[in-house]
C-alpha cells in the first residue's frame, strides 16, 4: 500500500520484474497484518478452484522506504482510537494489560515466550534476531516501552520477502513427494470499534480455529497437531491466543509453557522458527507462517525440525483483530 | 470437489531491520528464485501470481 513503502503502485512493477509475471495474471491483496494469510489461503482458493495448475504467491515488506506507524494510525478513529490504541503498540499493550488483570499473569511468564521463541531462532538460518545466549534477565530489564510491553516482548520490524509456490495434486506429484498439503483453512475478519472490543481471547482465533479443526478433522489440538507457527507480535500474545486457539483454558497459556508442552520436545512445540518475535516482515510474516509449517510437513526444518511432523498449524494476524489459520498434513485430505 | 492443494517450493530472502542492498523487486526475486530452484520450476510454469505487503 502506497502509505507503507511510499511508492505509487509498487505491486505492478513488484508483479513483473520480480515476480514472472509478465503477461500473466497478477493480483495484489493487502489485508495488513493478515496480508500474508490472505495471500496463502488465496492462493490456496485459487488452486482448489481448478482455475490454475501451478500458483506463485509472494508477501514481501521494505518499510524503511514508507511510513508504518503512520500508515496504521490513520486506519483508527481521530477522536476515540487514536489516544489510546493508534499504531500497532497501542492496542497490543492495552490487550496485555487486560490479559494480565484478567488472569493475574506475570511479566516473568510472558517474557518466558521471548526466551524460548528467539532460543528456537537461533536454529533457524532465516531469522532477524539472532540471540542465542538471551536469558529471561535480559528480557525483563530492557525498557518498557509501552506499559506492560518491555522491547524484547515485541518483535522486531523486518524487511524481506518469502515466496511459495501451489501446485494441484496431479502436477505436485510430478515436482516432489514430501508436498505440505492444504487439509482446511479459514478467516475470521470482523470490524469493531476499538474501545467496544473484547481486547484479550482474541475472538476471532476461536471462532476461525473451530471451523478449521473440524474440516480437518482435529479433535484435541495439542494432541492432533504436531507443531504451530502462531503469528505472535509480542510474548502476551503468544500466550494468550494458544489459548484462543484451544491449547490450553483461557489464562493458562503460561503453564503450558511452564510444563514444556509448546517448548521444542514438547507435545504441541510453538514457533520453532523464532516466531514474530525474532522476525517480522509484515506483509510476509503470515506467509512465513505458512512456509515453515510446510517446512516442518516436509522434513526439512534441520535444526528447528520437529520430529515425525503429520500435522501443522499455521496463522495470520492483523487488521481489526483478525485471525486466518491454514492446517497442513503430510498426506492429500481425504 | 475442490482440487488438492499442496505447497511444492518455498524461498525465504534474509531478513533484516534495513535491506539498503537491494531495492524492492531485486529483494522479491531472491524469495522467488529460490522457490522456483526448490520447484525446479521455470518462470514459464507458473500460471498466476499473487502478491502483496501490508
Amino acid at each position: 500500500m502506497d502509505h507503507f513503502e511510499g511508492i505509487n503502485f509498487s505491486e505492478m512493477w513488484c508483479g513483473i520484474d520480480a515476480a514472472p509475471g509478465y503477461m500473466k495474471p497478477v493480483v495484489k491483496i493487502a489485508t495488513g497484518g493478515t496480508t500474508g494469510s490472505s495471500l496463502g489461503i488465496s492462493g490456496y482458493y485459487n488452486v482448489a478452484s481448478g482455475i490454475y495448475d501451478k500458483v506463485l504467491v509472494v508477501g514481501w515488506e521494505k518499510l524503511n522506504e514508507g511510513g508504518a506507524t503512520t500508515g496504521i494510525i490513520t486506519a483508527f478513529d481521530p477522536v476515540w482510537e487514536r489516544p489510546s490504541l493508534a499504531g500497532a503498540l497501542g492496542p497490543l499493550a492495552l490487550m496485555a494489560n487486560m490479559y494480565m488483570n484478567e488472569y493475574n499473569v506475570s511479566p516473568e511468564t510472558a517474557a518466558m515466550v521471548t526466551v524460548k521463541n528467539r532460543s528456537n531462532a537461533a536454529n533457524n538460518p532465516f531469522a532477524h534476531l539472532q540471540m542465542p545466549k538471551i536469558t529471561l534477565d535480559y528480557v525483563m530489564s530492557s525498557q518498557t516501552i509501552s506499559y506492560p510491553l518491555r522491547l524484547h516482548d515485541c518483535c522486531p520490524q523486518s524487511e524481506g520477502a518469502c515466496a511459495v509456490i501451489y501446485a494441484n495434486e496431479k502436477e505436485a506429484k510430478k515436482i516432489r513427494d514430501n508436498t505440505a498439503w492444504f487439509h482446511s483453512v479459514a478467516t475470521a475478519h470482523y470490524y469493531t470499534f476499538g474501545c467496544d472490543d473484547k481486547m484479550y481471547d482474541l475472538p476471532t482465533a476461536t471462532i476461525a480455529s473451530k471451523k478449521a479443526y473440524k474440516k480437518a478433522g482435529i479433535r484435541d489440538p495439542v494432541k492432533d497437531l504436531d507443531v504451530a507457527e502462531v503469528y505472535e507480535p509480542t510474548s502476551w500474545a503468544e500466550l494468550s491466543w494458544t489459548e484462543a486457539l484451544g491449547f490450553a483454558e483461557p489464562g493458562k497459556g503460561g503453564e503450558i509453557l511452564r510444563e514444556g508442552i509448546t517448548q521444542m520436545g514438547g507435545e504441541l512445540p510453538v514457533n520453532p522458527s523464532g516466531g514474530v518475535l525474532s522476525t517480522n516482515p509484515i506483509g510476509a510474516t503470515a506467509l512465513v507462517r505458512f512456509a515453515e509449517a510446510a517446512i516442518q510437513i516436509m522434513g526439512r526444518g534441520e535444526k528447528r525440525q520437529v520430529p515425525d511432523v503429520e500435522k501443522a498449524l499455521a496463522m495470520g494476524f492483523g487488521g481489526s483483530l483478525w485471525t486466518e489459520l491454514a492446517i497442513f498434513g503430510n498426506e492429500p485430505p481425504r | 470437489m475442490p482440487e488438492k492443494v499442496g505447497i511444492v517450493g518455498i524461498g525465504q530472502t534474509k531478513f533484516r531491520s534495513k535491506r539498503r542492498d537491494v531495492n524492492i523487486p531485486e529483494m522479491i526475486y531472491e524469495a522467488v528464485k529460490m522457490a522456483l530452484d526448490d520447484a525446479q520450476l521455470e518462470p514459464d510454469d507458473i500460471d498466476a501470481i499473487l502478491i502483496g505487503n501490508i
